[in-house]
């Protein structure tokens, strides 16, 4: 108990201090002073200070409104107070409860002049020490303010309120949206109604001229236009009421006689006569324009309605409004809000109707018209926007791109193969693995002595050189140097590896196997300087050795009958060993055609194409051996035979 | 005691009607048509007006007949009195009388007679009342121009000049002059001190109004309030002529229509003829309005000044309905001459 009074006793004591030296320092328009004195007061119990100086603002202000003091030192204060709060001396709320007060005491005019403080501040509101303690504060006293205020009356006031609010909000708060689409059914146009009017009719039914109601109306009323022109406006404030038929007949009656009074009705375009006089004037006029909010509805205002621009404006405008509504797919209409073809018609008339009207209506109306025209454009995108129901305008690209970068990024095939040391790489399917890892080193690969297809000159010409020996007494027709076949092979060589092909020709023009010949002697010569005495030799060596000459011979008989290319070692088949293999080979060619390595359809494609199996067998050993010249067809093919058990036929093919 | 028809008459009244004049009583609060037939229409403006207003105040609150089958031409108010010509004698009724719906002819006059078969038809009738006398003028459809004082009701004089009917007269200068279109196409400025012509005007030989394929005839007549302005039309386009100098300055034009009425109201000029299309003028030619109506052809156009309540324009033609504009702008509604609901 004693503690508790103690505390309160302190904070009094705190209080009275506080609030002296923030007087003093409100006086003195010195802020620090304040500050630093709260900072260094110090006593007993460890007060909260920040809730004694929370409480001593609010004392201030108090008194300063009692005593009516000047908006400008109210503004004062608050600086005071969000300062304090900037420098945690008070708690964030302490500014929106003063200005709570404030806007709760103070007269309407003098609101408005404070509200400039509020709007300058937005963006200290929207700052992260008010935000969060802030926004609930401000909208609550944004809202009394608006309640107190008139809609005819205070427009402008109103307006900036909302446009405040509209500030201090981000774009996504939808607390303010009518979701729903939602008609204010509250503003509600009243008028002179038939019944209401019922008393003073029956008077006038008296067939006497009734002096006092000539003075009750001063000016001629035409009641059917009156009613007629004031209904609408309950078909303006609910539209949904004229998908109801007889409703529809009635608001499309009455529009149509509006209309066609207000286009009989022309109004003179007072703005162009008198532009010539005084430009200047007729602008500040506009300027100084007041808007209502709210139809005045009497009926002796009518005829004067009538020839207001403004006026007209308003109501063909909202013509246009509803006229816009009927026809647009608004998610909120229910199945039976849906016009006939006929209804569509009418609207589409009577659209143009008023925008032709909207145009003739003096001044400017067609500048006039186009925007408003470009307003009703804007709402059907706000309509459409609700029919999405009401997506982020925010829109989430940058998180999207976030999500795309960490991608995987493509492996290369290198680095595989640097990782396992450049040894092996795997490539996903065993036969390209194997492919791919014959040699890892692709420059090892090359040069393996498998890829070295060049012949070497040497072995090329022996033949040719020793049947160039005029000795060999080889004819001229089986010489190698004089088959094209050989000629072309030796040229290709020699430009790669011989240095005669490039010594200056003496006679140009010379045949090939001429200009051959005089290589093979040249090359003869450079192999055996000394082949005069090896002549001699073998002269002598022919004379000794007479049977070994015979079997020379035999076998130079035999290459004559040969294929032509047996200058070089023998590779191929000629076509008649081919015919005596693919005979002898019969049912078995397809056994051998595996061997080979050929797919299995061309396998059938060759069974497909020829009548016997020794016509398939033919055309898949001539195939095969055109595939690539250059390989040793005769042995591949011998070996394969072994391999398949069919010696016989190698025996029948080595004995001519 | 009210009128009866029967249903031969209906049928003439539904489909032949035409309304060839409209007058305001003195109070403001009605209105008299005067239709082919004989037959003088009262109308309650004040009902008519009325928030509640029903059908029936668009009725006759009451019909009387004047000449039996036979046009009233003409209708024309004193402060009291109702005055009525046509095909027959003018006569008078007390306005008090026909509200009361029990009227009475109070007095009559009838055209002096020349030969045993002429019964002339007075087109056009107006009292000038500035004079001491009040004098009653009569355009009729001899040519001549009658004059009659209208409290003893002593036959004065005649002004004889023109060479066809009468359409229609006006007073002009207090009383001193007269102003008379016909159907011989001139229009005839009467000096009534001397009653003599002044001046004869030809529209249709002048080349700014000239119209010879509608004719030459002149039926729209209007002064302005200081006789400065005479607005002749008919056959000729409508046209301003500056009286002092009798020169057209101002042409009205409407394409292919007559204009019969013209009526100078405030700093405009109300005109229509044979079209249903009531046509606002500026002063300076400028077609300020076209007002669409009912009739297709417009006799006679009324505006009722004396009362600011019953402030209204009332429309007559060629059907049964009389127009009334309560903002000139437009047709607030029609009066209908029969019983038969419009």
């Amino acid at each position: 108990m004693a503690a508790v009074t103690g505390t309160s006793l302190e904070f009094d004591n705190a209080r009275q201090q506080f609030k002296i030296a923030l007087q003093k320092s409100v006086e003195a328009d010195d802020k620090e002073d304040v500050l630093s004195f709260v900072e260094k007061y110090q006593d007993e119990l460890g007060l909260e200070k920040r809730a004694v100086l929370d409480q001593v603002f609010r004392d201030i202000l108090c008194e300063m409104i009692a005593n009516a003091s000047e908006a400008e030192h109210l503004k004062n204060l608050i600086n005071f107070a969000v300062q304090a709060v900037q420098q945690d001396m008070c708690s964030p709320s302490t500014p929106f409860l003063m200005m709570a007060d404030i806007f709760d005491m103070l007269t309407i005019e003098r609101c408005e002049d404070i509200f400039d403080l509020v709007e300058d501040k937005v963006t200290i509101w929207k700052s992260e020490t008010f935000y969060e303690s802030g926004k609930n504060y401000l909208l609550r006293m944004c809202n009394d303010l608006i309640r107190r205020l008139s809609k005819s009356q205070n427009t402008i006031f109103c307006g900036r309120i909302q446009l405040f609010l509209s500030r201090l909000f981000p774009l996504s708060e939808k607390s303010a949206l009518n979701l729903a689409s939602q008609f204010n059914l509250e503003n509600v146009t009243i008028f002179t109604k038939k019944e209401e009017s019922e008393k003073k009719e029956s008077s006038a039914d008296v067939m006497e001229v009734d002096t006092t109601n000539d003075q009750s109306s001063s000016v001629p009323i035409d009641y059917h236009l009156y009613s007629k022109f004031w209904a609408l406006q309950d078909y303006f404030r609910r539209p949904t009421q004229c998908y109801d038929k007889s409703a529809w007949d009635v608001f499309s009656r009455y529009s149509k006689d509006v209309l066609a009074i207000f286009s009989s009705y022309k109004l003179d375009d007072t703005s162009s006569s008198s532009k010539k006089s005084a430009p200047t004037q007729q602008q500040s006029q506009q300027q100084a324009q007041n808007f209502f909010a709210k139809y005045l509805t009497s009926e002796k205002l009518l005829n004067l309605q009538l020839n207001d621009s403004n006026f007209r404006r308003y109501v063909l405008v909202q013509f246009l409004i509803i006229f816009q509504y009927l026809k647009a797919t608004v998610k909120f209409k229910t199945q039976i809000h849906t016009l006939t073809e006929e209804q569509t018609e009418w609207l589409k008339e009577s659209q143009q109707e008023v925008i032709k009207l909207l145009c003739e209506t003096p001044p400017h109306g067609e500048q006039f018209c186009n925007a408003v025209k470009h307003i009703l454009e804007r709402e059907e995108h706000w309509n459409s926007w609700k029919n999405e129901s009401c997506p982020s305008f925010i829109k989430e690209k940058l998180k999207e791109q976030a999500k795309a970068k960490p991608r995987p990024k493509k492996k290369r095939i290198g680095d595989d193969l640097m990782a396992s040391g450049g040894k092996s790489l795997k490539l996903g399917h065993p036969e390209l693995t194997r492919l791919w890892n014959l040699n890892p080193d692709n420059m090892e690969a090359c040069k393996d002595e498998s890829r070295v297809f060049l012949p070497k000159l040497d072995d090329f010409f022996a033949n040719a050189i020793d049947q160039a020996d005029p000795e060999a007494m080889v004819e001229e027709q089986y010489k190698d140097i004089n088959h094209q076949n050989f000629q072309w092979k030796a040229y290709r060589l020699l430009a790669r590896s011989s240095p005669h092909f490039f010594v200056h020709a003496v006679t140009p023009g010379l045949p090939i196997n001429a200009h051959l010949k005089d290589i093979v002697d040249k090359m003869a010569k450079e192999l055996n300087p000394n082949q005069q005495t090896e002549e001699v030799k073998s002269e002598m060596a022919v004379a000794e050795d007479d049977d070994e000459i015979k079997e020379n011979n035999e076998v130079d008989e035999e290459m004559k009958n040969g294929e032509q290319d047996s200058a070089s070692p023998r590779l191929q088949f000629n076509a008649e060993e081919m015919q005596s293999i693919a005979e002898k080979l019969g049912d078995s060619w397809m056994k051998l055609g595996e061997k080979l390595d050929f797919p299995a359809d061309d396998l059938a494609y060759f069974k497909d194409s020829s009548d016997s199996t020794t016509a398939a067998a033919l055309s898949m050993l001539t195939v095969w051996q055109e595939v690539d010249p250059d390989r040793d067809t005769i042995s591949i093919v011998r070996d394969a035979l072994k391999e398949l058990g069919l010696t016989s036929i190698l025996e029948a093919e080595d004995s001519p | 005691m009210s009128y009866t028809k029967d249903n031969r008459q209906t049928m003439q009244y539904m489909l032949h009607s035409a309304i060839y004049d409209v007058c305001f009583s003195p109070c403001g609060s009605f209105l008299a048509a005067a239709n082919k037939f004989g037959d003088v229409a009262l109308f309650s403006l004040t009902a008519a007006l009325s928030p509640n207003v029903q059908d029936e105040a668009k009725c006759p609150v009451y019909t009387f007949n004047v000449y039996k089958n036979a046009g009233i031409y003409c209708l024309t108010s004193t402060d009291t009195e109702l005055i009525c010509s046509g095909e027959g004698d003018i006569q008078a009724y007390r306005w008090s009388d026909i509200i009361a719906k029990s009227p009475k002819v109070t007095w009559a006059l009838s055209i002096p007679q020349k030969g045993v078969f002429s019964h002339p038809e007075i087109n056009s009738c107006v009292i000038d009342s500035n004079s001491d006398k009040g004098t009653l003028y009569a355009g009729a459809g001899d040519n001549n121009i009658y004059a009659w004082d209208i409290e003893s009701g002593e036959y004065k004089s005649c002004l004889s000049g023109h060479t066809d009917y009468i359409h229609k007269i006006c007073t002009k200068d207090n009383g001193q002059g007269l102003v008379s279109v016909s159907e011989d196409g001139t229009a005839r400025i009467w000096d009534l001190r001397a009653n003599e012509i002044c001046h004869i005007v030809k529209p249709y030989e002048h080349e700014m109004c000239a119209r010879l394929d509608l004719g030459k005839w002149l039926q729209c007549l209007a002064l302005d309030e200081d006789n400065y302005w005479l607005v002749l039309g008919g056959g000729p386009t409508m046209s301003a002529w500056h009286l002092n100098t009798l020169t057209p300055t101002v042409t009205f034009d409407t394409p292919g229509v007559s204009q019969t009425v013209a009526l100078f109201y405030e700093d405009k000029i109300f005109s229509a003829g044979n079209s249903n299309i009531l046509n606002h003028w500026s002063l300076t030619g400028d077609h300020k309005m076209a007002v669409p109506i009912s009739p297709t052809a417009v006799y006679s156009i009324g505006i009722n000044d004396t009362s600011k309540s019953n402030k209204v324009m009332a429309i007559a033609g060629s059907s049964g309905y009389v127009d009334i504009c309560t903002n000139f702008g437009y047709r607030a509604f029609s009066l209908s001459f029969s019983h038969l609901s419009p």
